[in-house]
């Protein structure tokens, strides 16, 4: 386990740092920084390639489009959407919406605290899962829900989460 | 139609239009509490204790952003508008820490006098004990973010004005903070150019500077208007002294034009940087410099100056001065050289910067001078602006801010064009890298690329006087001189369609002693669009203070001069007016063994004053009424801050207490 984590943690750094990854950023920035709000955008499109948004990030984009350091931090930590941390293979977000609260969404939570050692904020130890609560995902009726990457799971149980997190890799 | 006439308060008042509400307010001595306010900064609304109610609008809005029309009806001061704006001020006072008694801005802070005006003894709401952390990081700023009410007047005067943009707002809501770069500790935040402007926009104890804490309440101290004669920006300032001490440096009118300050001005004066020569200095028998009276080094002085021109003539004695001396010591120190001992052996230590600028300037067209060059607000007003060989930041920290200001936004194109260690370089749209020695060449290849991007009636005009470059291969040129063709062709196009174009030079340029480089530059400028053929807008950083002022007053040399060389060709005795300059120059040093009797004039204590045979004291610059000429040619007068120590008489009265004895010995022989 500790070997998968350590391998993760280092091509995760070797794509943030290679120069690859800031060609691509350049041409995010090329293709947007003439729209309205491109700042925001900018920010999306580079959290999206490397999964969150580290200084070196920031720094090229700051650097680039000469805007300030301090305004993009101001930015990246207002929207919750953004990271400063890295993420996991897959985000996992638990809803904790009036509905899914009610009908279970924390048993969810303290389920994936005690048996995969996953807390809100957090990464498990192989890099796979990162774990975000969030307000409603729009679905009440389908309550408690989680959502792991673009795919929405409904009526979870504590019990389902075994199978739900084994399909993926 | 400029006029507006609207009622306040039932009073009909004048306005301008274009104000806002608050600006007709205070124009009209109509008082308005404010807090997130700033005069010249942008307005936000943030605070809303400028709530004023306005006639056919639905509720309160603030005055500070609300525009003027003629005819407005506006109430500042109702019932409705002080519950208000008593409730916004429990409302700060509940949610961070504004404990007065503990805090070093009590009696200097808008909080605390709203708090007192509008008798905020309570609030209805729980205390929130708040946790910040306490950034002490800065060498001269400390931020204390529990006492921040998030007015935002630091982030603003650090974005508009100083023009680093190193302080914004990060978080969200509760945990809302201004934050520096990367949430970084500010020492730690690259940005951040120590200028300390935002200590002084802070309406709190939020932000404040380690130099002055506890020193003193701004009531407390002498508040006397001077001019700081670090740089020759010519920063007019507003010094609080105590106990005849510097207490704090604070900016005349910090959001005006020429209002922001830099770390030399702001907190380095504060703090005695060398030791300082309070008693003149005789070297004794034995060879150490030991103190005596006055009295007995003006005597020896006297004495040995009239000695060694009877004996060797009066081109044996030199004079050199320093450029940070007040315009009064440099003229009577030039009095004394022209006048007493008869000579033009006179330079000041910059004077190899003088006559390259000079011998430039003549060859770019006859009968130039110092008036040739344009003026710092230029700067303000460029539309695409072009540095030369230095860093502002370094050597004039507020012409940096300047020219920060003008590139902010994208309103002015900022072109460096510098060897690679210059950090400048990373702030402009095009750095353009010669190869050390090739910079003349250079800039005449992007002097050519830019005629060659002109329109072409513009081009027929600007082709004239420039045959010299005709023949020039631009490629071959940008080969030679290292520099990128592409980045060349930007450059020169940025500077061939702007309408005010402003070229700055300095140091590395001064510093290469050869006036090819500055005529190339002058030419360059002539050429970019829309300039006055004859005198287009260059400036140049001066090494000094007042070196502007001393080179007006004539006291570089117009020919070359140099130290070594005067000792070998008869000067037996070098008279040196350092005022409040430290040198460690060891050219000047070596330059000095030659000579037989050497005389340093200095406030502090430096190698140099270490190698003469007599030390006079000088007052420094706070120490003396003086003037000083900024380096755009302005002159501005300060006055006497502290009383000197053992009451060192000024550079003048030194000077003509030396006059008076070498008559005597004249007379004698």
């Amino acid at each position: 386990m500790a070997k998968v984590a350590t391998e993760t943690k280092k091509s995760a750094a070797n794509s943030v740092t290679s120069s690859k990854t800031f060609e691509k950023i350049q041409a995010i920035i090329d293709r947007t920084s003439n729209k309205a709000g491109a700042s925001i955008r900018v920010l999306q499109q580079a959290q999206g390639l490397v999964g969150y948004l580290p200084p070196g990030v920031l720094k090229a984009i700051s650097r680039d489009m000469k805007i300030p350091l301090s305004e993009l931090y101001g930015i990246v930590s207002f929207y919750s959407f953004f990271s400063l941390v890295p993420k996991g293979k897959y985000v996992l977000q638990v809803c904790m919406g009036t509905s899914c609260y009610v009908k279970g969404g924390e048993k969810i939570l303290d389920t994936l605290r005690k048996d995969y050692n996953l807390v809100p904020g957090g990464i498990t130890s192989d890099g796979r899962f990162s774990l975000e609560m969030v307000r409603c995902l729009g679905c009440c009726g389908l309550s408690p829900v989680i959502a792991i990457g673009k795919d929405v799971h409904r009526k979870v149980k504590p019990s389902h989460l075994k199978d739900i997190l084994s399909s993926y890799r | 139609m400029n006029g507006i006439i609207l009622t306040i308060n039932g009073k009909q008042v004048k306005g301008k239009a274009g104000s806002t509400v608050l600006e007709i307010c205070e124009a009209n001595g109509i008082n308005v509490p404010t807090l997130c306010h700033l005069k010249g900064l942008t307005d936000v609304g943030a605070c809303r204790m400028c709530l004023v109610e306005i006639e056919k609008e639905r509720r309160p809005v603030p005055a500070c952003t609300y525009p003027a029309r003629d005819g407005l009806v506006v109430q500042t001061s109702t019932e409705k508008l002080e519950k208000h704006r008593r409730l916004v001020l429990e409302l700060l006072f509940t949610e961070r820490n504004h404990l007065c008694a503990y805090c070093l801005a009590s009696g200097d802070c808008e909080l605390q006098i709203l708090g007192y005006e509008y008798q905020i003894d309570s609030w209805r709401y729980p205390y929130s004990w708040p946790s910040f952390p306490l950034d002490s990081s800065d060498k001269h700023v400390m931020i204390d973010h529990n006492r921040c009410i998030l007015c935002g007047r630091c982030v603003r005067i650090c974005s508009e004005k100083v023009g680093v943009h190193t302080l914004d707002f990060g978080y969200r809501g509760w945990k809302d903070r201004i934050s520096a770069d990367l949430n970084q500790p500010l020492g730690e935040a690259s940005s951040c150019i120590d200028c300390g402007a935002c200590f002084q926009a802070c309406p709190t104890g939020a932000i404040w500077a380690k130099s002055s804490a506890y020193r003193g309440r701004p009531d407390q101290c002498k508040k006397m208007r001077s001019v700081c004669a670090l740089c020759g920006v010519g920063c007019e300032i507003d010094v609080l002294v105590k106990n005849n001490a510097l207490i704090r440096i604070d900016s005349t009118e910090l959001a005006g034009d020429r209002g922001v300050l830099c770390y030399k001005g702001r907190f380095d004066q504060l703090y005695e940087s060398h030791q300082g020569i309070n008693t003149p200095l005789l070297r004794d028998d034995s060879g150490k410099l030991k103190a005596c009276s006055i009295g007995n080094a003006l005597d020896e002085v006297g004495e040995k100056f009239g000695n060694i021109v009877a004996r060797y003539g009066k081109n044996s004695i030199a004079g050199i001065a320093s450029s940070k001396a007040s315009n009064e010591s440099l003229k009577a120190f030039k009095k004394f050289m022209t006048d007493i001992i008869g000579n033009d052996l006179i330079d000041t230590i910059d004077g190899d910067e003088y006559r390259t600028i000079i011998q430039g300037a003549t060859k770019f067209r006859s009968g130039a001078g110092l008036n040739i060059e344009t003026t710092l607000e230029e700067i303000l007003k460029a539309d695409c602006l072009l540095v030369v060989g230095v860093n502002p930041l370094e050597s004039q920290q507020v012409a940096g801010s300047y020219i920060f200001r003008a590139a902010s936004q994208g309103k002015a194109n900022l072109i460096v064009l510098d060897v690679d260690k210059n950090p400048f370089g990373f702030h402009a749209s095009t750095w353009l890298k010669p190869t050390k020695g090739k910079e003349e060449l250079a800039i005449n290849a992007l002097t050519k690329a830019v005629i060659g991007k002109l329109s072409a009636s513009n081009a027929v005009k600007a082709k004239e006087n420039t045959t010299s470059l005709g023949a020039m291969n631009i490629t071959q040129a940008n080969k030679e001189a290292g520099i990128d063709v592409e980045d060349l062709n930007n450059a020169a196009a940025m500077l061939a369609k702007s309408k005010h174009s402003v070229v700055v030079y300095g140091k590395d340029i001064l510093l290469r002693k050869n006036p090819k480089l500055i005529t190339a530059i002058l030419r360059l400028a002539s050429k970019s669009g829309k300039q006055n053929p004859k005198k287009p807008r260059v400036i140049s950083l001066k090494p000094r203070g007042n070196s502007r002022g001393a080179w007006n007053l004539g006291l570089a040399n117009k020919k070359e001069f140099s130290l070594s060389g005067l000792t070998k060709n008869g000067v037996k005795a070098v008279y040196l007016l350092l005022a409040d300059d430290y040198i460690d120059d060891t050219k000047i040093i070596d330059g000095l063994k030659g000579a037989k009797f050497v005389v340093v004039q200095a406030s502090y204590s430096s190698p140099v004053t270490a190698s003469a045979n007599v030390v006079l004291p000088s007052p420094t610059w706070a120490e003396r009424k003086g003037s000083y000429t900024s380096l755009d040619g302005i002159t501005k007068s300060t006055p006497k801050l502290t009383q000197p120590q053992n009451n060192i008489k000024r550079d003048e009265d030194i000077i003509r207490g030396i006059s008076k004895r070498i008559k005597i010995s004249d007379r004698r022989s």
